[in-house]
């Protein structure tokens, strides 16, 4: 133990001394700038993902949700038993009156604990204001659209079967609203209590009953566990899963790309310390050969080492994770803006990531080169030539291939995109190093004179090291280009993805006569060519001419298989999507991929559909993938025209009104009363707004990246600054003036930096165009401002570093660097 | 270090060499040391004299189990160190030797009370910061204890190198040149130091060095010429007197 604590002590007192003089700076650098990176993407996604679990429950208004069409109260018993919170609701259908206006409502009448989650927002005519429940009894918050067609104002009376309430506030914002299609007219919302005095429901009643459930136990995932086992068969328990499946995958979509780039910025540390440590390496050696001489064993070299990298990842890995923290406040300030719900307090596992990352990265990348100290001959003490064995090629790649598929692992937690990343990077290292090698040995026969000369004597003298430095230079340049590119294209993507005109509005419900009228009403409204799709609800009873098994599905195939579909008809249904298999020309049902999948429907299955009371039947003839993101109505089903001649069919359209215009809204139902319309808008602004913010988080996370990038360079020339200054102190004592020393100095860079550049551009320009066609689905094409930007990324660095390193060479005097 | 745990039998050679040759590939085969045979008794101090790329440093190296020779034997403290792998030999001198280098050999990142402690440290030895600071005040850098290598001058940070030396209380010192890097009177200094602690600590030394007049302070000594090695007699005549 004695020893262990001297082994510590002898690493801590070098340590302390070799960040003070410098000497560890890069790696400490390298490995803060890993560890931040890390760290504050890790929080941000963190607390961002726990507020839209939270968020989730809000759009469920409780943890749980129970639905039938029957009471409940056997439920209420189990959900007391296992001291579940509940509130309990009714939604049905009716209309409500006032004076000779008429509207079809979605009544919903609910108890006092309600919501369990989340809060409503009204407008009481003079404040908009949220509450965290319903209205109380005697009272009525309706929909603003509902208020409208009724003519009515805040504080008229309204019928509502046998009861007259009191319009009490407009109601804004209800936090479980649901599948919007579920929701066939606007709210109107009642207490529970004064459900009975409607007269609306008895027994016969078509009406749907909820249970909410929540607990604020530690246990509330098993509470509401043993309540399902405990449900009739015919119930089912819901849990928050995805109720905004746009927003999600906006938030994934950032969340992927934040932990690439922080990736990216933890691989190119990864380079910088590569290089620092084999620098590093070379300085230790006399000190671990005196150490061998004063009687130090090898195993005792290697632990005082292992000691010092624990330390520097400690060291580094504790400021590191409090500047992620404070990066994350600034991620998390973009995203409060938008989610709902406060933003959770952040976890440890990120500070466990930033720990593991810094200590990933510095065995990985740095212990190779170092644990070969152990192996310094003492004889070095008398020797200077006497030298450590480089460290195994094995043991390098080995230690550096399982870092980086560790650390990317970690950020990506997606096999296919890590092997990706492996293979790329390795690929294109491999490239680099073949092309670089190739350049500077080409520069070696360039016929330079003067100081030119010696500027790229340098480079060509020390082939492989000038190689790896060009190569893991310009694959840091290559990465920093490849990100602006893919993060431009990224947010080009999004913003087209969800235009300021995407459709807001949802039609329903439409007749087959109303269609050219509708359609008519649009266009004076300002929308021209709305298109129009047939729609029917079907129930899918055969596969292959067998009846469906629905016990053979679970969970969402479950639900798919017993509930009903909508289901179009023809060609133009299908015109936005993308067919993937088949034909869409031919007789047949067109099915959605993702429901072909979770069904196991494949190209060839018959299926049989129950439509307006006949029974359909044919094979599937293509597959299409559909985007949901699009806004526009999307079908999981579209069976040919022939296939549906003499069924009675609705329609369905969408549509872009500004801000939604409730009076258009009012209009358009006025004149099209069985027409419901589904609002949009304010899911969509949250989207928009999500798009936005990721956006920005995007560019803080880059700014890690630069800075990675920047580390590399210190390494690649803080390694050679030491023989540097020794060789300026040289030719200075021959007689060079200082401005030659300086030319020479930046003939070098410059031809270094034009170097990088050029291979860099290359390499982002084959990689990006490949990107855009593969992942963002663009036209494959080659950017060729690349080039320019890459060759002037690769003169910034020259001249970055030139004219920091030409002071330090020649500020020396000559003498002083000759001794060392 | 070990000279106080067992007592020293003083008619039994510290180093013997016999038959030792050194030959390395550059790519030519060259032999530095050619069959040297010697015999290093406690106590006594020896000198390697000879020109400069004589191979006197290369025996120094194999004399101290730095180096493995490519024939012959050689024993240390009276252990043969053929028998031992590197960490073996590095345990000998853990226990029993001493070295004080030509250029200085101080690590950079340790101030001198470290860099006189780290042998100490090294063998897991208790109170070594003490003994360091003992032993500087010994050879007069009492107030110069946390300076940095570089803030010392080279006549200083060959001192705190004879500290760390003495400071384990070595059998045998092993001295490559220790004046090669200083002026003529700072060198003087420095040996009437290296001298003076190796009476009080009664240590035996091997000094390498090409200048007679520091060789003939040994009692006696080997030449190395082109890597043959023979006995030399110092002349008291080429001693100078301290200034």
């Amino acid at each position: 133990m004695a020893g262990v604590m001297h082994n510590a002590r002898l690493a801590w007192q070098g340590l302390v001394r070799e960040v003070q003089n410098g000497l560890l700076t890069p790696m400490l650098l390298a490995l803060l700038v890993a560890v931040s990176a890390v760290t504050a993407v890790g929080f941000f996604v963190d607390r961002v993902d726990g507020a839209m679990r939270a968020q989730a429950a809000q759009f469920l208004a409780a943890d749980a949700r129970v639905e039938s069409p029957d009471p409940l109260d056997e439920v209420v018993g189990i959900a007391r038993e296992l001291e579940l919170i509940t509130s309990q609701h009714v939604t049905f259908p009716t209309v409500a009156l006032a004076g000779e206006q008429s509207q079809l409502v979605g009544v919903k009448a609910v108890d006092g604990a309600y919501p369990l989650r989340g809060d409503l927002r009204i407008d009481d005519g003079e404040t908009v204001s949220t509450v965290e429940h319903g209205p109380p009894a005697d009272q009525v918050w309706i929909a603003r659209r509902a208020l409208l067609s009724l003519d009515t104002a805040i504080g008229d009376s309204i019928a509502v079967g046998q009861s007259e309430l009191t319009i009490g506030a407009v109601l804004e914002r209800e936090p479980d609203v649901g599948n919007v299609f579920a929701q066939a007219a606007p709210r109107l919302m009642i207490h529970l209590d004064d459900l009975a005095a409607t007269g609306l429901v008895s027994d016969t009643s078509r009406v749907e009953h909820a249970l909410l459930l929540a607990s604020d136990a530690n246990d509330r995932d098993a509470r509401l566990e043993r309540l399902a086992e405990r449900l009739p068969d015919r119930l089912q328990l819901e849990r928050p899963e995805s109720s905004q499946p746009a927003f999600e995958t906006a938030f994934d979509r950032a969340a992927r790309f934040l932990g690439l780039a922080s990736v990216v910025a933890v691989l190119l540390a990864g380079a910088a310390l590569v290089i620092a440590a084999r620098h590093y390496n070379r300085v230790q050696q006399g000190a671990a050969a005196l150490m061998r001489a004063l009687g130090a064993s090898s195993k005792q070299i290697g632990a005082i080492y292992r000691w010092r990298l624990l330390m520097l990842a400690l060291l580094a890995a504790i400021p590191g994770i409090m500047i992620g923290a404070v990066t994350q406040l600034l991620l998390a300030d973009l995203m409060a803006q938008v989610l709902e719900v406060d933003l959770p307090p952040p976890g440890f596992t990120p500070v466990a990531l930033g720990l593991a990352v810094a200590l990933v990265a510095l065995f990985g990348f740095a212990l190779p080169s170092l644990v070969q100290l152990k192996h310094t001959p003492p004889l070095r003490v008398l020797v200077e030539h006497a030298v450590a064995p480089s460290p195994a090629a094995t043991l390098l790649f080995g230690a550096g291939i399982a870092a980086i598929t560790l650390l990317v692992w970690f950020q990506a937690r997606d096999a296919a995109l890590t092997l990706w990343v492996l293979v790329g990077l390795g690929a294109s290292l491999l490239v680099f190093l073949a092309v670089a090698w190739l350049l500077v040995t080409l520069l070696r026969r360039w016929p330079a004179r003067g100081v030119a000369r010696f500027g790229l004597a340098r480079m060509a003298r020390a082939r492989w090291m000038s190689a790896t430095q060009i190569a893991a230079l310009a694959l840091g340049v290559t990465a920093v280009l490849l990100l602006s590119v893919v993060r431009s294209d990224l947010i080009d993507a999004w913003e087209r993805q969800i235009p300021a005109d995407a459709p807001n509005i949802f039609a329903i419900n439409i007749q087959p006569e109303q269609v050219e009228g509708m359609r008519a009403f649009l266009q004076d409204a300002g929308i021209e060519n709305a298109s129009f799709y047939p729609m029917m609800r079907a129930r899918w009873t055969e596969l292959d001419n067998e009846p469906v098994d629905k016990a053979r599905y679970e969970g969402r195939a479950h639900r798919l298989a017993t509930r009903e579909f909508n289901l179009s008809v023809g060609e133009e249904a299908a015109a936005h999507n993308r067919v993937t298999a088949g034909d869409l020309g031919t007789e047949g049902f067109s099915v959605e991929e993702g429901i072909a999948e979770t069904l196991g429907w494949s190209l060839g299955d018959r299926l049989t559909f129950t439509v307006d009371g006949r029974e359909v039947t044919a094979p599937i003839t293509s597959l299409r993938e559909v985007d949901w993101d699009s806004m526009r109505p999307n079908f999981f089903v579209i069976a040919s025209s022939s296939l549906m001649d003499g069924v009675a069919t609705q329609y369905i359209t969408s549509f872009h009104f500004p801000d939604g215009a409730p009076e258009t809204q009012v209009a358009l139902l006025r004149e099209f009363p069985t027409v419901t319309l589904f609002d949009v808008s304010r899911i969509l602004d949250e989207v928009r707004t999500l798009i936005d913010r990721a956006s920005q988080a995007v560019e803080y996370v880059f700014a890690f990246t630069l800075a990675a990038g920047l580390v590399v360079l210190l390494a690649a020339f803080g390694a050679s600054e030491r023989q540097r200054i020794h060789d300026a102190a040289v030719l200075r004592v021959m007689g060079a003036s200082r401005r030659k020393v300086v030319a020479a100095l930046w003939i070098e860079f410059l031809t270094l930096g034009l170097l990088v550049g050029m291979l860099a551009a290359v390499a982002a320009m084959a990689v990006g165009a490949t990107l855009s066609a593969r992942v963002f689905g663009l036209p494959l094409a080659f950017n060729p401002g690349l080039l320019l930007w890459g060759l002037g990324a690769g003169l910034l660095l020259a001249a970055l570093v030139t004219p920091l390193l030409a002071r330090r060479m020649t500020s020396i005097a000559p003498a002083r660097a000759l001794r060392g | 270090m070990s000279s106080s745990d067992t007592p020293r039998d003083d008619s039994q050679p510290i180093l013997t060499v016999e038959g030792v040759t050194q030959t390395v590939r550059t790519p030519e085969p060259l032999t530095i040391v050619h069959e040297a045979t010697l015999q290093i008794f406690p106590g006594e101090a020896v000198a390697l004299v000879g020109p400069s790329g004589a191979g006197k440093s290369t025996l120094l190296a194999l004399m101290a189990g730095l180096d493995t020779p490519t024939a012959g034997r050689i024993t240390l403290a009276g252990q043969s160190l053929e028998d031992l792998d590197e960490d073996g030999r590095a345990a000998v001198r853990a226990g029993h030797v001493g070295f004080v280098f030509q250029s200085f050999q101080l690590i950079d990142g340790l101030n001198a009370l470290e860099n006189v402690a780290l042998p100490l440290e090294l063998a897991g030895e208790r109170g070594a910061e003490a003994r360091a600071r003992e032993a500087l005040v010994e050879v007069g850098l009492g107030e110069r204890l946390a300076h940095m290598p570089r803030q010392l001058s080279g006549g200083e940070q060959q001192r705190v190198a004879l500290a760390r030396a003495f400071v384990i209380e070595p059998d045998i010192l092993f001295a490559d040149e220790p004046t090669g890097s200083l002026d003529t009177a700072t060198g003087e200094h420095v040996i009437e130091l290296l001298f003076r602690l190796r009476e009080r600590h009664q240590t035996t030394l091997v000094l390498v060095t090409h200048d007679p007049a520091l060789a003939a302070r040994c009692d006696r000594g080997f030449e190395v010429n082109a890597g043959r090695v023979t006995d030399w007699q110092p002349d008291p005549d080429a001693l100078r007197g301290p200034k």
